[in-house]
């Protein structure tokens, strides 16, 4: 016996009577808890439950009532599965609470007083203790039209809407965009088809009723009839041009075209009208024999517009007509310089759209009908090259320019033919590489791409039109495409350019993962497209040399392997 | 340009009995050149007018405030009227006339000829008739000048 132990007990309550305490304070503890509990179960209008592990039910709050027509104490004890109606779903939903730990928004028929059906939503969420041991679970109905689930969901609804209408908005500014400037481009045609009618019926009638003075009178009255009918002709031919052009079928005839001598034939068309008014017109042509290929007559057209617009808009000073060949690049660049009344930042990038002019008073002051450059720039395109303009402003004069495909020596136009679109695209090359696809129009840029990439064992395809260039890379899945900027394109075309190839390439989910790398001899190019957002993703300036080339070949392979945009 | 000239009593014959009176002065406001002389040469040859042209806006300013117009033909479309350095059109210079001399008739004579035209015109510029270009009855187009230049002439206290 240890009498210290024997005292210690003496002084303090014997063990039981502290737990016995412990637990009444826990019991009491307890009953607290349950009386809040059924007070909530009991006073909650929503639907809520507890189940046990066993899936009985323990707890049922009185939403049960409008939703099952039950009152809770005739739902508690029974398992929950026998107030529902369709095991598959109910299968599938605990499947889901067994793998998730919770459930939201389940759809399910719930069956109520007399087996009646009702639709719900049921979401649950497992309950666990410290030790995740799952204790049950509490589950929270909806009847699938009550009012926490209508305004659900009329504000998806909502929200749907409001998208939408934004959609429709902003479709609705653009059509009476589009409209506003089509009642526009109308009343300017009317307007400038009318002025020469006026002339020449004005000159006739006086002629018919005989009253000019005198035969040199007659004469001279004829006269400005048959040029008012000249002019009114030259207006319908434009307006039939861009019709034909936006229907997509106009047809060019590409072959060679000397510059100098095309220089002298649109000299003899426009020094005239310069020397009216009193305007020095020079025109620069190459040093050295040079061609390009184009169509002559639409190449004769471009020029003939843009020296009447650089007369038309410039009142004194000169106009300069110039030819700046680019043999590395592969291109010949034209200009066409004046001294005139020049064109607004801001207004320069629309110039070229359809319809748009620097503003209605020029368009009156000026006359045209507004389609002259929008001529221009799709013949330029047509015949593979680019067009843009530079003004420094307001009163400080414009240069046009465009290029065109230099012509390096004679050989048929093999992009037109069909059999030798085939043959494009049959692979070349001995090694066992990756296969590049060269998009270029150029033959001797091909075949030096060719050299260069056969001798370090990659196979090559190639294609001469964007829309040849699509159709490979669906066909072919090459590794790496390389994009010229400036493609022909066929009458028929639907995409008229490397950029479009390339934005195309991108959309497509058949061909979005090909890298691709763009290559242009254009640095102004890419600086328009820059300040319009549109990031090219690797590019190549012409001229390049062989060792260059093949760096961005193999960067942009290793980027397709580590499945990154850049190199 | 001034010059008068008989009217032709076969083709206006409406006009003879003004014959007696000076001929009415008509200012052709347009700035194109072809339209201008057939507009010169209808007034010359099928009315009894005195006709004059410009499309300088100071100039048509100052013939207006002299009281040496009768009427005045006014284009819409200028291309090269300015005033205070700043560009003009038909529709400006007309309101400026009226406002100089409110009774002066002007007509409208335009090749802006679509729906609505005519009534925005009249009701932006104060002006008192329109005529559409191109003019496809002359006769019909020296009567209507002819009526309104008579009508300004009797009206206004002398």
């Amino acid at each position: 016996m240890n009498p210290v132990a024997l005292a210690s007990t003496a002084d303090y309550p014997p063990d039981s009577t502290i737990l016995t305490k412990a637990l009444d304070e826990a019991h009491q503890d307890l009953a607290r808890l349950k009386l809040y509990l059924d007070k909530f179960f009991h006073l909650s209008v929503d639907c809520f439950g507890l189940v046990d592990r066993e899936g009985i039910l323990q707890q049922v709050s009185s939403g049960s009532l409008p939703i099952y027509g039950l009152r809770p104490e005739e739902m508690l004890g029974h398992h929950f599965h026998e107030f529902y109606n369709d095991p598959l779903s109910l299968e599938a939903m605990l499947q889901e609470l067994r793998h998730k730990g919770v459930v939201e928004e389940w759809p399910i028929e719930a069956k109520g007083r007399d087996g009646r059906l009702i639709p719900i939503s049921i979401s649950i969420y497992r309950i666990q203790d410290d030790q995740n041991q799952i204790l049950g679970s509490l589950a929270l109905i909806r009847e699938q039209g009550s009012r926490g689930e209508l305004l659900h969901n009329l504000r998806q609804k909502e929200l749907a809407l409001y998208k939408l209408n934004q959609e429709l908005e902003h479709t609705n500014m653009e059509l009476a965009q589009a409209n506003k400037l089509k009642s526009e481009f109308l009343a300017n045609t009317s307007h400038e088809l009318r002025t020469p009618l006026n002339s020449i019926l004005g000159f006739l009638r006086l002629v018919l009723d005989g009253l000019h003075d005198d035969p040199a009178e007659e004469r001279e009255f004829l006269q400005y009839a048959y040029d008012s009918a000249q002019h009114l002709l030259n207006l319908i031919n434009d307006i039939l041009d861009i019709a034909k052009i936006e229907a997509g079928k106009l047809e060019l005839s590409l072959e060679e075209v000397n510059i100098a001598e095309l220089f002298e034939e649109v000299r003899k068309l426009t020094h005239v009208q310069a020397e009216q008014k009193h305007l020095q017109l020079t025109f620069a042509p190459p040093e050295e024999d040079v061609a390009v290929r184009a169509d002559p007559g639409k190449l004769k057209q471009v020029l003939l517009n843009l020296i009447a617009n650089a007369i038309k808009f410039t009142s004194q000073g000169e106009i300069q007509v110039r030819v700046i060949p680019q043999i590395a690049k592969g291109h010949v660049l034209f200009e066409v310089q004046d001294s005139g009344i020049g064109i607004p930042l801001e207004k320069q990038d629309s110039l070229f759209q359809k319809f748009a002019q620097v503003d209605g008073s020029t368009t009156r002051t000026y006359g045209g009908t507004g389609l002259g450059l929008t001529i221009c720039k799709n013949l330029i395109q047509l015949m593979g090259g680019q067009i843009w303009l530079q003004s420094q402003g307001t009163g400080k004069g414009t240069t046009v320019s465009f290029t065109l495909p230099l012509m390096l020596k004679k050989e048929p136009f093999f992009w037109r033919r069909k059999e030798d679109r085939e043959r494009g695209l049959r692979i070349k090359g001995e090694g066992k590489g990756p296969l590049i696809m060269l998009v270029d129009d150029e033959p001797t840029i091909i075949s030096m791409m060719e050299r260069i990439l056969h001798k370090h064992g990659y196979r090559t395809a190639y294609a001469v039109t964007a829309d040849d260039g699509l159709d490979g890379a669906r066909r072919l899945q090459p590794d790496v495409i390389t994009i010229d900027m400036a493609l022909p394109s066929r009458p028929e075309a639907t995409l008229h350019s490397g950029l479009e190839l390339m934005l195309t390439l991108q959309e497509d989910p058949a061909t979005a993962q090909i890298p691709t790398i763009m290559i242009t001899g254009h640095e102004i190019i890419l600086d328009k497209l820059k300040a319009k957002g549109i990031e090219l993703p690797v590019i190549m300036q012409k001229p390049f040399r062989a060792n260059q080339f093949l760096e961005k070949i193999a960067s942009r392979l290793l980027s397709r392997t580590l499945g990154e945009p850049h190199d | 340009m001034t010059e008068f000239r008989p009217t032709p009593p076969n083709l206006a014959p409406s006009l003879t009995a003004t014959a007696l009176e000076p001929p009415l002065r008509v200012l052709v406001v347009e700035d194109d050149p072809l339209n201008a002389r057939i507009f010169l040469k209808f007034l010359e040859k099928l009315g009894d007018f005195e006709a004059l042209q410009t499309e300088d806006v100071q100039n048509v300013l100052d013939l207006v405030g002299a009281g040496r117009v009768d009427i005045v033909l006014m284009d819409v479309s200028l291309a090269n009227s300015h005033y205070q350095g700043k560009k003009l059109d038909g529709i400006q210079l007309t309101q400026m006339v009226k406002a100089l001399t409110p009774t002066l008739p002007v007509i409208l004579v335009t090749a802006h000829a679509m729906k609505g035209d005519m009534e925005r015109f009249l009701t932006d510029s104060g002006a008192d008739g329109y005529i559409s270009k191109p003019i496809t009855d002359p006769l019909g187009f020296i009567s209507q000048i002819s009526r309104l230049g008579m009508r300004q002439k009797h009206e206004q206290p002398l």
